[in-house]
């Protein structure tokens, strides 16, 4: 299969708060892709920076022929990937990882995300939402500013809890209760985590002890974004003991209880 | 006519120059990707006896118009190999090149007997050059005698040509490729990466979990490609150049400069589809420039 793509961005959005949406048109990309892969996208053509960025898609359309990201500016690469203007093309690989394997018959699943983090987890959503199966979404943020896909998944009928930092909502001690709440709600059959290490633990906990199957995606500095180079290493325990996977190949998407959160 | 980008080293006939540079390149896994038989040869990862981890992350760090790596050869071990990777990498046609590397004189060794009974491979890369393979960044190209001791205990134990991949991290490179070649090695390998580290100001970290990483990619062109010249003029062994190649005028550059052919690492990193983009260029440069072959170019720099 040919990884690689040539995108058309035909919206570059400032959302304020240092966070951007990009729309671009990739016919084949966004009817091969599924939630919870990712894009190795060039932010300039050029050595500096070299090396491609990883960002997970946001929402998939296939039948605009268009894909989604929502990002932030961190560096160098989001940078110059903010000041793209509409009608540029983009050179990207993808689509590349293992996405979420969102059970087709799940009556209800919980996504449990944190700032840039709940990113993938709207494209989940509304794979779910299209197949019938309800949402339950805690949404966790520095401030109300910097939450993500909050009014999108309203508008998609997803019952939303949002803590901040700034109210004092946030510490892991406070989303215990609400975690635990809706993973006992009736249905709940999968529970989906991303964007924070603590967040991700509290979850491994709460889903282990009611024997519901969890999943993270992780986020790890990557070069090749194909499983070549070895550089994207995340700790998991196998059978075998613990190894290193690649967080590109193996994930960005793994089962919880074989990830070592550290 | 179409030119000619075929090349023989060490008895080892290419279709063309160009091959993908240990480690940075899936092999197995990129046939999943694209059609491996264009490529002028294939090299796997470098293999130990043992299987290896690898380093904790992070192992990457982008630098200006490069990168840092401290991957620490994590790798399957060479029964491993033989049992899965070798059979899938058996399939393709260009000559497979095996890396074979090791913290010991007598893994080097154990792990050549081991390979050497197996059918499919083309010839050994001898990496002593590794800087992530022993802490502080020491390796044993970094010796002359040193360097000596593991191709000797290889070449015994191999009918196959061996290359010796050589570290530029040394006050005399001259000096151990002549020491490689009397030690039986049929040809060489230049550069392995530069040592180097990163630092997160913020943080006040080293950006690598194993602080110092091996600089590659564009930046280290350069000082591979004056590597590839200082020894040319000194040994008579092919000489396979590799270090920041990223297109057609690249690898001729490196041709002339005396490598008989050439391998691409950090571009395949960046781009999996630039060694097919390379060669097709190479052969529209050759036929817009009246070359019948690209063996004109090998050692055909004009230094005066
Ligand atoms: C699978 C995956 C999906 C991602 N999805 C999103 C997303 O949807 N939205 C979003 O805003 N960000 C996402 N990220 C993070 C995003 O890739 C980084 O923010 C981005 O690479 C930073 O690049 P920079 O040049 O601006 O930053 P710099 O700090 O200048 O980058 C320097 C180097 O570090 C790497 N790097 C820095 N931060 C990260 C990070 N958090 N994860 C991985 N590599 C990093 C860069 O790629 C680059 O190689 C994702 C990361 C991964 C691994
Ligand atoms: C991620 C990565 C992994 C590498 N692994 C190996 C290895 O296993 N064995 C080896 O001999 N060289 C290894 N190298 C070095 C390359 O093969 C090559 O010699 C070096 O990167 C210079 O070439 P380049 O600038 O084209 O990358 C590695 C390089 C990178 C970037
Ligand atoms: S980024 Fe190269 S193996 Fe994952």
């Amino acid at each position: 299969m040919n990884v690689s793509h040539t995108l058309t961005v035909t919206k570059n959005e400032d959302q304020g708060a240092g966070y951007f949406h990009l729309v671009a048109q990739a016919p084949e990309l966004a009817r091969a892709a599924r939630p919870g892969q990712f894009i190795h996208v060039h932010c300039a053509p050029s050595v500096d920076p070299l090396l491609r960025r990883p960002f997970s898609f946001y929402r998939l359309r296939p039948e605009a022929g268009e894909v989604e990201i929502y990002y932030q500016v961190v560096g160098k690469g989001t940078h110059l990937l903010s000041r793209i203007r509409s009608g540029t093309k983009l050179d990207a690989l993808g689509p590349l990882g293992q996405g979420f394997p969102l059970d087709r018959k799940a009556q209800r699943i919980l996504i449990l995300g944190r700032g840039m983090g709940t990113a993938p987890l709207i494209a989940l959503a509304e794979a779910a939402r299209t197949q019938g199966t309800e949402v339950s979404a805690i949404l966790s943020a520095r401030n109300s500013a910097t939450l993500v896909g909050d009014r999108l998944l309203a508008s998609w009928g997803v019952e939303v809890i949002t803590v901040t930092d700034e109210s004092g909502t946030s510490a892991p001690e406070k989303v215990e209760p609400l975690v635990a709440a809706a993973l006992d709600r009736p249905g709940t059959a999968q529970a989906f985590v991303c964007g924070s290490r603590r967040l991700a633990r509290l979850l491994k906990r709460l889903a282990a002890a009611r024997g519901i199957p969890a999943f993270v995606s992780l986020e790890e500095r990557m070069g090749c974004g194909l499983g070549g180079c070895l550089v994207c290493a995340c700790r998991v325990r196998t059978p075998e003991g613990e190894t290193y996977k690649r967080v590109c190949k193996d994930g960005p998407v793994f089962p919880l209880e074989e990830v070592v959160l550290g | 006519m179409k030119p000619d980008l075929g090349v023989e080293i060490c008895g080892l006939k290419l279709k063309n120059p160009v091959m993908p540079s240990s480690g940075s390149f899936g092999l197995p896994g990129y046939e999943e990707y694209m059609d491996l038989n264009g490529l002028g040869a294939l090299v796997v990862k470098s293999i130990t006896l043992h299987p290896r981890a690898g380093n904790p992350p992070p192992r990457i760090a982008e630098t200006t118009a490069g990168m840092l790596n401290a991957v620490g050869i994590q790798n399957p071990g060479v029964k491993w190999f033989i049992k899965n990777d070798l059979q899938r990498l058996r399939r393709f046609t260009p000559p497979l090149i095996v890396s074979i590397a090791g913290t010991t004189v007598e893994e080097f060794a154990q792990a050549t007997e081991l390979l050497e009974k197996e059918e499919g491979i083309a010839a050994y890369e001898i990496n002593v050059s590794c800087p992530n393979i022993e802490a502080g960044g020491r390796a044993f190209g970094m010796s002359a005698a040193a360097t000596q001791a593991v191709v000797a205990a290889v070449k015994e134990r191999t009918r196959r040509p061996i290359f010796t991949k050589l570290t530029p991290n040394v006050t005399d490179i001259v000096e151990i490729a002549q020491a490689a070649v009397e030690a039986g090695s049929d040809g060489l390998t230049l550069i392995n990466t530069l040592l180097g580290m990163a630092i997160d100001v913020k943080l006040r970290r080293p950006v690598l979990a194993n602080v110092f990483g091996g600089l590659s990619g564009p930046a280290i062109k350069p000082v591979a490609l004056r590597c590839v010249y200082q020894v040319a003029q000194a040994v008579k062994v092919p000489i396979i150049g590799t270090g920041g190649i990223s297109s057609a005028t690249d690898v001729l550059e490196f041709l002339l400069a005396g490598a008989s052919a050439v391998q691409v690492g950090t571009a395949n990193i960046v781009d999996p589809y630039i060694m097919p983009k390379i060669i097709a260029d190479l052969e529209k440069y050759l036929e817009e420039n009246n070359a019948a072959s690209v063996r004109e170019y090998i050692g055909a720099l004009k230094t005066h």
